[in-house]
């Protein structure tokens, strides 16, 4: 169902980040426990991505990992707030993060090797359709366009 | 003698059933949403018609695990978009009734068929339409 080992399985229960301190006029790197400054939507996110009834337990540490991996490389980018996703999971047990924005939308299925999306853009003079798969390193700009961050997907 | 069905009008009302938990999900503003790729189905895509069986029918017929949605017949066609996916064919929903409906176990006249299936993008629409027209719920049906 997924590549992710026990080893990484257990650090995605509690992932760290690196965030940079101001004290004092000082600024600092210090490990934190990511899962310590959850919005309620991503408190909300963490709920609905345990309570997946298809979905292996690593396939859901496996999601839960990305999604905060995202989370952050969103807000190191923007300095914002990624939207926490709407979460299914398909009748294989993949898990499914959709994002619905007024005009652009995207579906990420986050298989073992390769995520597939479908992406659609509902702009009144440039309704797009798009669909395939995107590698690891592509879906924050698929996110950074979905977010209208970026114009390109 | 060549039998002709009448097309299903732009305005009718097509029902469909969900039920699985991981095909719907809440968020944290307790607005609800069907998974998109739900309506990509393998194998044909179906709606029961409203002109025939109403929503009051509806909700007495269909078993109380699976929840009702709807969109209308204009909505669906309209998922398709042309300039995206020139060379797929219009969508368009179709009359089937059935001798005997294998969820619902009767006979099912308001049994309609979507024309081909739907590519991830019309999926995507047709779940924006569903999930602004959810009319129950599906009931948690515990073992035991």
């Amino acid at each position: 169902m997924s590549n992710c080992t026990e080893a990484e399985a257990a650090t995605a229960a509690r992932p760290s980040v690196r965030v940079k301190m101001v004290s004092s006029g000082q600024i600092t790197l210090r490990q934190v426990d990511a899962t310590s400054s959850l919005t309620p939507e991503y408190e909300h996110a963490r709920g609905c991505i345990d309570g997946l009834v298809r979905a292996s337990e690593s396939a859901k540490h496996y999601a839960w990992r990305w999604l905060l991996t995202w989370r952050n490389q969103f807000r190191s980018r923007f300095n914002e707030e990624l939207p926490a996703p709407w979460i299914f999971a398909d009748e294989n047990g993949v898990i499914e993060f959709e994002w619905h924005m007024p005009l652009r939308h995207l579906v990420l299925s986050l298989g073992d090797e390769v995520f597939e999306y479908s992406s659609r853009s509902e702009a009144p003079e440039r309704r797009a359709d798009e669909e395939g798969t995107c590698a690891i390193d592509h879906v924050a700009d698929k996110l950074a366009w979905v977010t209208g961050e970026s114009a390109g997907g | 003698m060549i039998e002709t069905v009448a097309p299903i009008p732009d305005h009718e009302i097509l029902f469909h059933f969900f039920g699985h938990p991981d095909d719907y999900a809440v968020d944290a503003q307790g607005k609800m949403r069907l998974r998109s790729h739900k309506f990509r189905t393998s194998h044909e895509l179906s709606f029961n018609r409203a002109s025939i069986w109403p929503l009051a029918e509806m909700l007495r017929l269909t078993p109380r695990q699976f929840g009702i949605c709807s969109l209308t017949a204009a909505q669906l066609r309209g998922a398709y978009d042309p300039a995206a996916t020139p060379k797929k064919q219009p969508l368009d929903v179709v009359p089937a009734p059935l001798d005997y409906d294998p969820l619902l176990r009767i006979p099912n006249p308001s049994h309609a068929n979507v024309n081909r299936p739907l590519t991830k993008a019309e999926a995507g629409r047709v779940a924006d339409a569903t999930s602004q027209n959810i009319h129950r719920t599906p009931a948690l049906i515990t073992a035991g």
